[in-house]
């Protein structure tokens, strides 16, 4: 027999301790590293940058260097660029991919998909860089395939460019896209699509008005989660990039090295706000998409 | 005069340091055998009290061998000592013991170790460094004395020549100058070690000293690479060995600006010692990149008086000449026996020695962060 906690105020109140008791030391742990981290990071974004050393004078002369001078709107953009091509790209490849993984009926096959799906992780990201050089080089693999299927004249450049960057972005954030449209896939009562095809829809029918709205939560997470990792890229445009590829990550860590920590503190905020708005506009946007179908109920 | 001389390398300096690498070629002439790591000293270090010891080495190319080799023999001749050693880059490195040191300056992260000439440059303008004892140390005495720095705050022991590499099977008629960066016939070949990644400097002030200007006059060497990044001079910024030597080794690239060294150790990975890469010394000279070991303020006596044992060991002709051996790397202790495969290479002739671009880097360093922005901005922006 199921605890019915929300049954009496008595079991609402034990409930709401019980979930604090789970939820509280994890949440109190992490908002407090936040917080110090932030706090932390903040205050360095305001020193002063000698040219060779860090002086602790309040001077927030690295933010005016920062939304003055318009190459770093151009790495911001670039950035916001490349994470939005990544996301949509995996979840163009993502949502097929999850819902064909659903409809696969035989076990064995069901762990292969998985085994290919989440291979990408099971290397480390550098490995996954240096195989992509080999592959994506002039005389590698996707360039001999081109030329022998007589689809180039010559090798195009992939490699050393935003375009091997995308690709093998995308090769490590797939399964950060599919894993959290598959699980809400497969949370998915099969009875509702069987209704509907009882009460007379066609298959695309059920998908489109039943299957595809109730994904939405697994798309957003999906959506949201490859944005964020893209965004905080570093291994992938450092090594593919050949410096073509300039993104906040990489600037923070020349920075860094360099000792001028109050530009990189401001470079780490911006990308901080930039990956927050992003996150608060999406969840604001899912609510309100979420209204709408329930207006249309 | 005198000032300007510690930070600086004069041209009678170098002549002489020349000399110094006539004589280390002399002495270590038929190929005599590497020898033995020095003993350590026979007083047992920090007076035979307990101490722990960081050490800070570099990782890869076979820079970890002589360490390994040289902790192992110094914690047997002084079982009071632990080292612990510390891989890493010095572009990672030196943030980390400066964060380190805003926690408390009394535990530095690391107490001593191997650092570059823009890692030693940057905790000189710090004050990073200890001075070092050289009653302490006394094989200090045997390094040239222009690897000294002022108030000893770190020891030379030796350098890279910093120049171009290319794909010998490839490209017949060899680079000779900086300015073959900029060639058409390399157009879209070129590869050029990022600037944050702690080498593309040494291309900008090869190619601003080959055109007249120096670490003060840097301006024109800017615009040649940002000129040259516009119109598709450059391949692509490499950021490790893997990146250039394996574009290199493809043909992707043609040309690259790095460390001589690479040159000679990755032919010597290649089946039958038969790799595609080779090196050229730009007629306008390489760029001399040292190399110094250090003690790291905050460290306590006892650690102070260990490390400098270890360093003194270090320093010993034996030890400095296995590791230059091991790395391609000239030595900068003079009567260090190289091996004959060594004593052929170009890199090592005094007249190449003689003729090394010794660069400003005081005035390189203060200048660093404001170089870099500029090499984002003008040279990665416009590629």
């Amino acid at each position: 027999m199921s605890p019915t906690y929300a049954a009496t105020p008595r079991g609402a109140r034990g409930r709401s301790l019980a979930l604090t008791g789970l939820l509280g030391p994890a949440t109190v742990f992490l908002a407090a590293v936040l917080l110090v981290a932030l706090c932390i990071l903040l205050v360095n974004s305001a020193y002063h940058f000698t040219g060779t050393q860090v002086q602790p004078t309040l001077t927030f002369e690295a933010y005016r260097h920062f939304f003055t001078d318009p190459f770093y709107a151009g790495v911001v953009w670039q950035e916001i660029r490349l994470a939005v091509t990544t996301t949509a790209i995996c979840l163009v490849v993502g949502y097929p991919t999850a819902y064909a993984i659903t409809k696969i009926r035989r076990p064995g096959w069901v762990i292969a998909a998985y085994i290919l799906i989440f291979s990408p992780l099971l290397t480390s990201s550098i490995v996954r860089a240096y195989g992509w050089l080999v592959v994506l080089a002039r005389g590698g693999l996707v360039n001999w395939a081109l030329l022998r299927l007589h689809l180039v004249a010559a090798p195009v450049r992939l490699l050393f460019d935003v375009t091997g960057v995308t690709v093998a972005l995308v090769h490590v954030l797939l399964p950060f896209t599919v894993f959290p449209i598959l699980s809400v896939l497969l949370r998915t009562d099969p009875a509702l699509r069987e209704a509907a095809a009882d009460l007379g829809a066609t298959r695309l029918q059920g998908f489109f008005r039943i299957t595809w709205p109730l994904s939405f939560p697994g798309l957003y997470a999906a959506a949201q989660l490859t944005f964020v990792l893209a965004m905080n890229a570093y291994v992938t445009p450092q090594l593919l990039g050949g410096g073509r590829v300039q993104v906040l990550p990489l600037l923070i860590y020349e920075n860094i090295s360099d000792l001028d920590w109050p530009l990189a503190a401001v470079e780490a905020t911006v990308l901080i706000v930039l990956v927050w708005a992003t996150m608060l506009g999406s969840n604001l946007l899912f609510r309100r998409r979420l209204a709408t179908l329930e207006d249309r109920r | 005069m005198t000032k300007r001389r510690h930070h600086r390398i004069t041209r009678r300096e170098l002549l002489h340091q020349g000399g110094v690498a006539g004589a280390t070629l002399g002495l270590g002439a038929l190929g005599a055998a590497v020898a033995d790591l020095a003993p350590a000293a026979a007083a047992p270090a920090a007076g035979g009290r307990k101490v722990a010891l960081t050490e800070f080495i570099w990782i890869g190319g076979g820079q970890g061998i002589v360490p390994r080799e040289v902790k192992a023999s110094f914690e047997k001749t002084n079982p009071n000592v632990q080292i612990e050693l510390y891989e890493g880059t010095n572009a990672i490195t030196y943030p980390k013991m400066v964060a380190q040191r805003q926690v408390d300056p009394n535990k530095p992260l690391i107490n001593f170790g191997f650092f570059n000439v823009d890692a030693q440059t940057k905790g000189e303008l710090d004050g990073m460094w200890l001075n070092l004892d050289p009653q302490k140390i006394p094989n200090m005495a045997g390094v040239y004395p222009s690897y000294h720095r002022p108030g000893n705050t770190g020891i030379g022991w030796g350098l890279s020549g910093y120049g171009l590499l290319y794909n010998k099977k490839l490209v017949k008629e060899p680079p000779v100058s900086w300015n073959d960066l900029f060639a058409p016939r390399f157009k879209g070949k070129v590869m050029l070690f990022d600037y944050g990644s702690g080498g593309g400097f040494n291309d900008v002030l090869g190619v601003a000293y080959a055109n007249g200007g120096d670490a003060k006059r840097i301006d024109a060497a800017f615009e040649k690479f940002s000129k040259a990044a516009q119109d598709g001079q450059f391949l692509a910024l490499f950021t490790t060995n893997e990146q250039v030597k394996d574009s290199l080794a493809r043909g992707e690239a043609l040309v690259a600006g790095y460390f001589t060294s690479f040159a000679i150790t990755w032919n010597q990975e290649s089946p039958n010692g038969d790799g595609p890469f080779a090196y050229a010394i730009p007629k306008e000279g390489m760029v001399a990149y040292t190399y110094y070991f250090n003690i790291i303020k905050g460290s306590t006596p006892d650690q102070i008086d260990a490390a400098s044992a270890v360093i003194n060991t270090y320093l010993s002709k034996p030890t400095i000449g296995r590791y230059c051996n091991l790395t391609a790397t000239i030595p900068a202790v003079s009567g260090v026996s190289l091996k004959p495969e060594l004593q052929r290479e170009p890199v090592f002739q005094p007249s190449a020695v003689k003729a090394a671009i010794l660069p400003d880097w005081t005035t390189a360093n203060r200048q660093n962060a404001a170089w870099r922005q500029r090499w984002d901005r003008d040279v990665k922006g416009k590629m």
